[in-house]
């Protein structure tokens, strides 16, 4: 997990993580969304690769990212705007996601702009967009 | 079986609920699944001593509640998701309650996608996240 201090952070900097999807992934984020929604325990098999659930698979992806490496620790999130291709791409196991964050914008109030893309193996958008973090006061 | 819905039978001020509690083993077994330990969520000493002064929940973590209603209520299976946008705009902490409401705001009736605002409320009546969402019909749903 990474610390770079807010007067460190420069604009065009970048930092990527990849993470190879595994069936758990999947299913584990399947089952998170229909538990929360009571009389909907019984997912059908075609929803395991529903493009929602995989929404907020997309989403613990990048935010594993701006969480922990780019910025990183000792920042939080205070919003994101992803975009999810208007293909039927989905995220299938075996698929290997490369995550990129990388800084457009830094204000001197402490707010970080990143822009977010998730690429699978085959260099296809799987979901991009942007992210604002802030830095934690301690 | 999960309930599909026509996008012919969705209106414009339609709305689907969902309310819940977050624990603090949902947000343990949450960092486990997504692999995000950041402190803040994980580790009581340290978030003591940040901003909100107790660990809170992951922000895609009550974001899934979200997910939920959109993908098991309305619109419900087999829709294709476009765009989210999310607005943090206050911390969820282990014990809180959280409202869901999901509205259609509007149908491009052209491009058979629907556009769709979300809070969540916790249960002092503060809205904890808000934003909207654009989603696709497949053509086996029109």
């Amino acid at each position: 997990m990474s610390i770079i201090k807010f007067e460190e952070l420069k604009i065009g900097q970048k930092k990527f993580i990849t993470k190879k999807i595994s069936q758990e992934n999947i299913s584990n984020f399947t089952t998170l969304i229909t538990k929360q929604a009571p009389h909907s325990t019984e997912a059908s098999a075609s929803f395991v690769n529903d493009r929602i659930p995989q929404s907020s698979l997309i989403g613990s992806i990048l935010s594993v990212l701006v969480g922990s490496e780019l910025p990183g620790k000792g920042y939080i999130s205070i919003n994101y705007e992803i975009f999810f291709p208007e293909s039927n791409l989905t995220l299938e196991e075996g698929d290997i996601v490369k995550a990129e964050s990388e800084i457009v914008k830094k204000t001197e109030d402490g707010l970080v702009k990143v822009k977010l893309t998730c690429l699978n193996q085959n260099n296809e958008l799987v979901g991009w967009g942007t992210s604002l973090v802030k830095k934690l006061s301690f | 079986m999960l309930k599909e819905n026509k996008y012919v039978d969705l209106a414009v001020g339609q709305k689907a609920f969902i309310s819940r509690e977050i624990t603090e083993k949902d947000i343990m077994d949450f960092a486990k699944i997504s692999g995000d330990m950041n402190p803040l969520h994980v580790d009581k000493t340290y978030a003591k001593k940040a901003t909100f002064k107790n660990i809170i929940a992951h922000g895609i973590l009550t974001a899934a509640l979200i997910s939920a209603v959109l993908g098991t209520k309305l619109p419900g299976p087999g829709y294709i998701y476009l765009q989210q946008e999310i607005k943090f705009l206050k911390p969820v902490f282990p014990g809180d309650t959280i409202s869901v409401e999901v509205e259609i705001t509007k149908k491009i009736n052209e491009k058979k996608s629907l556009e769709l605002s979300f809070t969540c409320t916790n249960q002092r009546n503060q809205i904890v996240l808000g934003g909207s969402s654009i989603i696709k019909a497949p053509p086996s749903l029109y």
